[in-house]
C-alpha cells in the first residue's frame, strides 16, 4: 500500500514538474519574441525589465493573446490532447511490466519446522536386493597350481576365475619370499607412506619398477581400484580436460568423477571418434580463448570389462599431434603383453617417453595386491603430495611389496637375478627364491602364455552354443563371453550364472570336479554398464589338457542352458 | 613469512631473467602441477622434504630402524631437495605408527597362522571377491567381525581408503544429503564427492550445529527443486586422526535418530583402541552398535594388517555385496592379511584362551592416558580425548614443526609432524601415536626428551583453559568407566604422577591382572614405572623456570638456535642439547650476547639446585612464563572468543589464526 502511494506521489510530482518546465519554456520564448524589435531591452533583472516581461507575457496569455486558454483551445486544442496522451504513454512506459511483487513470507515457526521434520520419511538406506541377484561366490579353501579346492566340493576344480596369469600368486618362490618378509616386517605397515609407513622394500620395488619400465620413477599404491582413481584427480581438476574411452573400468570413472574435470568420452576403441572429439574440444577451447590446461587421454591397455586391446599406436600419434597427455591403465596387460612383459604399450611398440602415465594393478600377473604408476619424476613426485590414495592411506603391506619384487626378478628371468636380489631383500629367502623361480624370464614364459591364449581363443571362436566371445582372436588373456541373442540384463545374467554353476558342479572326469569361472556384475552406480558376461582368464598354469577340459565343460553347460 | 619471501623471490627471479624462469615442462603442455601447488612445492615443501617419507627397515614395533638419509642436492627454489639413503639405520622409538595394540611386529599367535594361510591360499587371490577371490579366510573374518562388533553382518575390503571411497557412493546418490563432520578424513570426502549427493558440512563434533543444519535441510529439501531428500546420511569418525578426539557419538546418534538420518561411523582409528574391550567408539560411549546404520573401520591400525570393513544390518551388507564397486572390481584382500586380522581379533576377544588381548587394550589406555596427562602437565597444547591413542601437540608455526621433527630424529625419536596439505598452514602439529607395545621406561624417556624439546622449540602455549577442560573430561570419563569413587579421586596431575590409577577402583581389580597381562607387564620392566616417574618429576621442575620472568632473552636465544637448526638441518644444535645446561650458553655466545649468557647460566643453576622447595618458584615461573609465552599472542592483540568449555579447540584455533 505504502509503495503504491509513493508511486502515485511520484507521478504527480513528475507531472507538476513537466507543467513547470513547459511554462518556463513558454515564458522565455515569449521574452525572446518580444525582444525581436529594435527598442533596447532592459535587463530582466531590473524591476522595469520584470514589469515589461510580465506585460508582454500578459499580452500573450491574457484575453485576446495567442496563448489565452480560450484562444489556444479553439485553435490548437489538439495539442492539449496530444500532450495528455504523451504523458499517459510515458507513465505507462515507466511502469514495471505487470510484475507481481512477491510478498515476503513469514518465516516458519519452530512448531511448523518440527512438524515438517516429523512428516519427512526417508527412503530405506538400501533397496532390497532381488533374490535372483543374490549369490554366494564359491569359497576357496586351498590353492594348488591351476587347481583350487572349493568348499562343499570333494574334487578340486580348475581355477579360471582368477587373473593370476603367470601363476605367481601361488608360486612357491613367491610364497617363501612373502613368508620371510612377514617374519621380518610383520603384516601391516601401520602407517601412511609419509608417516613412517615407508619400508625399504617399498623403495626397492619402486626402483625396480622404474628400472623395469625404463622410466624415471615409480610410485606404489596399496590397492588396485584406488590407484588410477587417485592419480586422475591428482593431475586434473575442474579446469582440465579428460578424454576417455566410453567403457573404461570403474576405477577410471571414479577418478574422473572425483576430479570434476570436463569429461568427453569417445566410442569404444574408435580412434577416428577420438580424433573427432579432440578436434571439437580444441575448437571450443580456441573459440572461448581458454588458457592452456592439462589435457588427458585415458585408455586401458586391455579393457577389464571387454577384454580387448586399445590401439595404442594410433592413439599415440593423435596424442602427439594434439599435445594431450596419455594415460594407460595396464592392469591386465602388465606382465602379459610385450616381449618383456611391460604391457600393451610395449606390444604396440611405444617408447616409454611416449606414454606419460602408466598405471597398473599388482593383483593380476604380479600375483600380489596393490597398484603402481610409472612416469616422469615430476608426475610421480606430484602424486606423492596429491594422490589421495597414496597420502591418506596406509602403505602396502611389506610382504606384498616383496612378492612384487620377486615377480619382477622372475620376469627379468634367470637364477642370476634371483641370486643378486637375495642379498638386498634380506630375510634369507635367496635360496628358496632360486628354487621357486629358477626357470622363467619373460622371454621364456610370455611366448608360452601367448600360445595358450591364442589356442584357447581360437578354440572358443569355433563356437559355443548361445554365447559369443568378445574380441575374437585378440591377444588378451581376459575372455568375456556375451549372450549371443541378448534379452534383458537380468535374464542374461541369470542364464550366465546357470552356465557358471553347471561348469562348477558337473565333473570333468580325471579327478577334476569342474571349472570355476566368473560372471561379471556391475554396480548400479556405474553410468554405463556393459552387458553381463561370462569371465574366464587364461593363465600359464593351465596345460593343453586343462584348456581342452575347460572348453568342453563350457560347451556342455552352455548347450544345456541355451538348448532352446 | 616464508610464503612472502618465496613470492618475492619468484618475482625477482622473473624480473632478472624473464626467459629462463621456471620452465613448464614439455612445450605445448600445461604444467602437471597447479600454480599454487607448484609454489608450495618449490618454496616450502622442497626445503623440508626430509621430515616426511622417512623410510624404515624393520617392523613398525615400539622401536624400529629408521634409515639414515642425506641430502645429495640442496633445494634451489625451483625444485625439491634430493635425499638418498646412506644405507645405515638408527634404532628409534616409534611414536608414529598406528600400532595401537602392538600387533605390527611378529606375534606368537598371529604370525604362524598368517604363514600357514599364505602357504595354503597363496600370496594373493588375484581376483575380485565375486569372481574367484573369496576364500575361506574371508568368510571366517567377516563372521568374526560381525560377532566382535555385535551386528548382524559384515563385509571386508582390501584397503581402508577404498572402503570409504567406494561404499559411500554405493549407498547414497543424487537427491540424497550427506552431513559430514568438518574434519572428516580424505577418503570420506572422496566417497562423498563421487556419490553425487549434496554435501553439507557441520562444525567439528558439534551436535547442536548438526541438529540445526538437519532441521533446516529437511524443511528446505533439495536445492532448487525443494523436493524432499531421499535420505540423509550423517558421517562421523570415531577418533579423528589429526585431532585425537573421540566423536561426540551419543549426541550425534540422538540427533540423527530424531531426524531419521542414517549414521555412518568411521572407526578407522577407534576400533580396537577405544572401549574397555576395544570394541570402539560405541562401547566407549555406551551406544548400542545396532543404532549405528553403517559401522566402518580399518584393520590397518589396531590389528596390524591392511584393509577395512563395513558392518551393519544384513540387508545393507547384502546390498553392498551386490553393488559395492570395491567388492565387485577390486582384488580381494590378500589371504595373509585376512588371517592376521582374524588372529588379532581372536586375541582381542580372548578366543585364543589367554587374557593377552584384554591386557593389551588396558595397557594402551593406561599408556595413552599417562602420556597425555604428562604432556598436559608439561604445558604443551595436546589435543584429543582420554583413552584416545592419538595425541597431536600443537606447534602452530611450520618452522617449529620442522625443527621439532629434525631434532627428535637426532634424539632417536620418530614422531609424525603434520603440515599444510593435511592441516591449515598455521595449525601445524606434531603427533604421537601411543601403542600397547610401549613400556613405561620408553614413555618416560620420550617425555623427558619432549620436555627439552618443548623448551628448545618454544612449544608451551597458555594451556590453562585446555587443562581445565581436560580435567573435567577426565572426571567424566572416569565416572563412566570406573564409577563415582574413582571419579572423585581423578585428576590430571594424579594421573601424570602415577598417584591415581583408575583400574584400582574396578571391582576385583587385582584379579583382573591375569597371567597373560602379568607376563606382559614384566616383559616391559614393571618397576620402570616408579623410577621413571621420579626422574620425570625432577626434570619437570626445571621446565617452568626456563620460560620464567627473565626469559625473553632466553627465548630470543632459543629462537636463534631454532633458526640455525632449520638452516643446518638440525645438525650441531642437537649435539649441544645432549647436556641440558649447555644449549643456551653455546647459542648465546655464538650470538655475542655476553649478558644473556650470564643470566641464563644463573637461571640454569638455580633451577637445577632447586629440589622440592623450588616448586613455589617454579609455579611463579609458570605464571611469569605465561607473560613470556603469551607475548607471542598478546603482541598481536587478539581477542579470545570462547563458547563454553566444550569449545576449547575453536578457541585454540582462533588464537592460532589471530597470532
Amino acid at each position: 500500500m505504502r509503495r503504491q502511494a509513493a508511486q502515485r506521489l511520484g507521478v504527480a510530482a513528475g507531472l507538476a514538474l513537466l507543467a513547470a518546465v513547459i511554462f518556463a519554456v513558454l515564458l522565455v520564448s515569449a521574452h525572446a519574441q518580444a525582444s525581436d524589435g529594435n527598442e533596447p531591452i532592459p535587463t530582466l533583472l531590473s524591476f522595469a525589465g520584470i514589469a515589461r516581461a510580465f506585460r508582454e507575457f500578459w499580452a500573450i496569455v491574457g484575453p485576446g493573446g495567442k496563448l489565452h486558454p480560450a484562444y489556444f483551445l479553439e485553435h490548437k486544442g489538439h495539442l492539449v490532447i496530444e500532450a495528455a496522451l504523451i504523458v499517459v504513454i510515458v507513465y505507462l512506459a515507466l511502469q514495471h511490466s505487470f510484475k507481481v511483487h512477491p510478498r515476503a513470507e513469514d518465516p516458519l515457526t519452530d512448531k511448523e519446522i518440527d512438524q515438517l521434520c516429523k512428516e519427512w520419511t526417508p527412503e530405506p538406506l538400501v533397496p532390497a536386493v532381488p533374490e535372483a541377484e543374490q549369490f554366494e561366490p564359491a569359497v576357496i579353501t586351498g590353492v594348488d597350481g591351476p587347481y583350487v579346492s572349493v568348499q562343499g566340493r570333494k574334487e578340486r576344480v580348475l581355477q579360471m576365475a582368477a587373473s593370476n596369469y603367470l601363476g605367481m600368486a601361488a608360486d612357491r618362490g613367491a610364497k617363501d619370499a612373502s613368508v620371510a618378509a612377514v617374519d621380518k616386517y610383520g603384516v601391516g605397515s601401520c602407517g601412511p607412506r609419509g608417516f613412517y609407513g615407508t619400508i625399504d622394500v617399498h623403495l626397492e620395488l619402486e626402483e625396480e619398477l622404474a628400472r623395469f619400465y625404463g622410466t624415471e620413477a615409480a610410485i606404489l599404491y596399496s590397492y588396485d581400484v584406488a590407484t588410477i582413481a587417485s592419480i586422475i584427480p591428482a593431475v586434473t581438476n575442474r579446469k582440465d580436460i579428460i578424454v576417455c574411452d566410453e567403457f573404461c573400468s570403474y576405477a577410471v570413472q571414479a577418478g574422473y568423477t572425483v576430479s570434476r574435470s570436463r569429461l568427453r568420452t569417445f566410442k569404444h576403441n574408435d580412434v577416428a571418434d577420438l580424433e573427432r572429439v579432440i578436434q571439437q574440444l580444441e575448437a571450443e577451447e580456441k573459440a572461448k580463448r581458454r588458457p592452456l590446461c592439462r589435457k588427458l587421454i585415458i585408455v586401458e591397455g586391455i579393457y577389464a570389462n571387454y577384454g580387448d586391446l586399445a590401439p595404442l599406436d594410433r592413439i599415440a600419434t593423435i596424442k602427439e599431434k594434439y599435445k594431450y597427455r596419455l594415460m594407460v591403465d595396464e592392469s591386465h596387460a602388465f606382465g602379459v603383453l610385450g616381449a618383456t612383459g611391460r604391457g600393451a604399450c610395449e606390444h604396440f611398440g611405444l617408447k616409454p617417453e611416449q606414454v606419460d602415465i602408466i598405471a597398473a594393478s599388482m593383483s593380476h600377473a604380479m600375483g600380489s595386491v596393490g597398484g603402481f604408476c610409472v612416469g616422469d619424476r615430476t608426475i610421480v613426485d606430484h602424486q606423492r603430495l596429491s594422490g589421495s590414495g597414496y597420502c591418506f592411506s596406509a602403505s602396502l603391506p611389506p610382504y606384498l611389496a616383496v612378492a612384487g619384487i620377486n615377480f619382477l626378478r622372475h620376469l627379468r628371468g634367470g637364477a642370476a637375478a634371483a641370486a643378486a636380489g637375495a642379498g638386498a631383500s634380506g630375510g634369507g629367502s635367496g635360496q628358496q627364491q632360486q628354487q621357486g623361480s629358477g626357470s622363467g624370464g619373460a622371454g621364456e614364459v610370455l611366448p608360452k602364455l601367448h600360445t595358450k591364449i591364442r589356442a584357447f581363443r581360437t578354440d572358443l571362436m569355433r563356437g559355443v552354443p548361445g554365447l559369443k566371445l568378445y574380441g575374437g582372436g585378440v591377444l588378451s588373456p581376459v575372455l568375456h563371453l556375451h549372450v549371443a541373442k541378448p534379452t534383458s540384463e537380468a535374464a542374461d545374467a541369470a542364464a550366465l550364472r546357470r552356465v557358471a554353476d553347471l561348469m562348477l558342479t558337473s565333473g570333468c572326469g580325471g579327478g577334476v570336479g569342474g571349472v570355476l569361472v566368473g560372471v561379471s556384475q556391475y554396480a548400479a552406480i556405474e553410468q554405463r554398464r556393459p552387458p553381463p558376461s561370462l569371465v574366464m582368464f587364461v593363465t600359464l598354469g593351465l596345460g593343453d589338457k586343462e584348456l581342452a577340459l575347460a572348453a568342453a565343460s563350457l560347451r556342455k553347460a552352455a548347450k544345456e542352458v541355451f538348448k532352446q | 613469512m616464508c610464503m612472502l619471501f618465496g613470492r618475492l623471490r619468484d618475482i625477482l627471479g622473473w624480473l632478472l631473467n624473464p626467459f629462463s624462469h621456471h620452465k613448464t615442462g614439455k612445450e605445448g603442455y600445461a604444467h602437471i602441477r597447479d600454480p599454487s601447488e607448484d609454489f608450495y612445492l618449490r618454496r616450502m615443501y622442497g626445503r623440508i622434504v626430509d621430515c616426511w617419507n622417512r623410510p624404515i627397515c624393520s617392523a613398525p614395533d615400539a622401536w624400529f630402524d629408521v634409515m639414515e638419509r642425506k641430502r645429495t642436492k640442496e633445494p634451489s627454489g625451483q625444485d625439491v631437495a634430493e635425499i638418498t639413503c646412506t644405507g645405515a639405520s638408527t634404532r628409534c622409538l616409534n611414536l608414529a605408527s598406528y600400532n595401537y595394540l602392538g600387533f605390527a611386529a611378529s606375534d606368537p599367535y598371529c604370525t604362524p597362522r598368517v604363514i600357514d594361510t599364505i602357504g595354503q591360499l597363496g600370496v594373493s587371490s588375484s581376483s575380485p571377491r565375486i569372481l574367484g577371490g573369496t576364500t575361506v579366510a574371508h568368510t571366517e573374518l567377516e563372521e568374526l567381525v560381525a560377532e566382535y562388533l555385535g551386528v548382524e553382518s559384515a563385509i571386508t575390503y582390501g584397503m581402508g581408503f577404498a572402503t570409504n571411497s567406494s561404499t559411500i557412493p554405493a549407498l547414497v546418490g543424487k537427491g540424497c544429503l550427506i552431513m559430514s563432520d568438518s574434519l572428516n578424513h580424505s577418503s570420506i570426502v572422496a566417497g562423498a564427492r563421487q556419490s553425487g549427493a549434496k554435501i553439507k558440512v557441520f562444525r567439528h563434533n558439534d551436535a547442536k550445529h548438526l541438529d540445526a543444519l538437519l532441521r533446516q535441510s529437511i524443511v528446505e529439501g533439495q536445492p532448487r527443486s525443494h523436493r524432499p531428500w531421499k535420505k540423509v546420511l550423517v558421517i562421523v569418525e570415531g577418533v579423528y586422526s589429526m585431532e585425537g578426539e573421540t566423536c561426540n557419538l551419543k549426541e550425534v546418534v540422538e540427533v540423527s535418530k530424531r531426524h531419521k538420518a542414517y549414521i555412518y561411523l568411521d572407526e578407522a582409528h577407534s576400533i580396537g583402541a577405544l572401549g574397555p574391550t576395544g570394541r570402539g567408539c560405541c562401547e566407549h560411549w555406551g551406544v548400542d552398535p545396532r543404532d549405528i546404520d553403517i559401522m566402518m573401520g580399518t584393520f590397518t591400525k589396531s590389528f596390524g594388517s591392511c584393509g577395512g570393513y563395513i558392518a551393519g544390518k544384513k540387508p545393507v551388507i547384502d546390498f553392498l555385496r551386490r553393488h559395492s564397486p570395491a567388492h565387485l572390481y577390486a582384488c580381494a584382500m590378500a589371504p595373509g592379511c585376512v588371517k592376521q586380522v582374524t588372529a588379532a581379533l581372536q586375541v582381542v576377544m580372548g578366543l585364543d584362551g589367554t587374557g593377552r588381548g584384554a591386557a593389551k587394550v588396558r595397557e594402551l589406555h593406561d599408556n595413552a592416558n599417562y602420556v597425555r596427562a604428562r604432556l598436559l602437565e608439561m604445558g604443551l597444547e595436546v589435543l584429543g580425548s582420554w583413552d584416545s591413542p592419538v595425541m597431536p601437540i600443537m606447534t602452530y608455526s611450520p618452522a617449529k614443526m620442522v625443527a621439532l621433527s629434525r631434532m627428535l630424529l637426532e634424539r632417536r625419536m620418530a614422531m609424525v609432524i603434520v603440515g599444510f596439505p593435511a592441516t591449515p598452514l598455521l595449525l601445524t602439529r606434531s603427533r604421537i601415536c601411543i601403542s600397547a607395545a610401549h613400556s613405561r621406561a620408553d614413555m618416560d624417556w620420550a617425555l623427558e626428551q619432549l620436555e627439552e624439546m618443548a623448551e628448545l622449540c618454544d612449544l608451551r602455549f597458555n594451556n590453562t583453559r585446555l587443562k581445565a577442560h581436560m580435567e573435567a573430561a577426565l572426571v567424566d570419563h572416569v565416572r563412566r568407566h570406573f564409577g563415582e569413587a574413582a571419579a572423585a579421586a581423578a585428576s590430571v596431575a594424579g594421573l601424570a604422577s602415577g598417584a591415581f590409577d583408575p583400574y584400582s577402583y574396578l571391582p576385583g581389580a587385582k584379579k583382573a591382572l591375569t597371567a597373560g597381562s602379568k607376563a606382559a607387564q614384566q616383559d616391559k620392566e614393571k618397576d620402570g614405572r616408579k623410577h621413571g616417574h621420579a626422574a620425570a618429576s625432577s626434570s619437570g621442575q626445571q621446565q617452568p623456570a626456563g620460560s620464567g620472568p627473565a626469559s625473553p632473552q632466553a627465548k630470543r636465544a632459543r629462537k636463534d638456535s631454532l633458526a640455525s637448526s632449520i638452516s643446518a638441518n638440525g645438525n650441531g644444535v642437537a649435539h649441544h642439547h645432549q647436556q641440558p645446561q649447555e644449549p643456551a650458553v653455546v647459542v648465546a655466545t655464538a650470538n655475542g650476547h655476553g649478558a644473556i649468557t650470564a643470566e641464563v647460566e644463573v637461571q640454569m643453576t638455580a633451577t637445577s639446585s632447586g629440589g622440592k622447595g623450588s616448586k613455589g618458584a617454579a609455579a611463579n615461573g609458570k605464571a611469569g612464563g605465561k607473560g613470556g609465552a603469551n607475548g607471542f599472542h598478546r603482541g598481536s592483540g587478539h581477542v579470545v572468543v570462547t563458547k563454553g568449555s566444550s569449545d576449547v579447540k575453536a578457541f585454540i584455533r582462533t588464537e592460532a589464526l589471530v597470532s
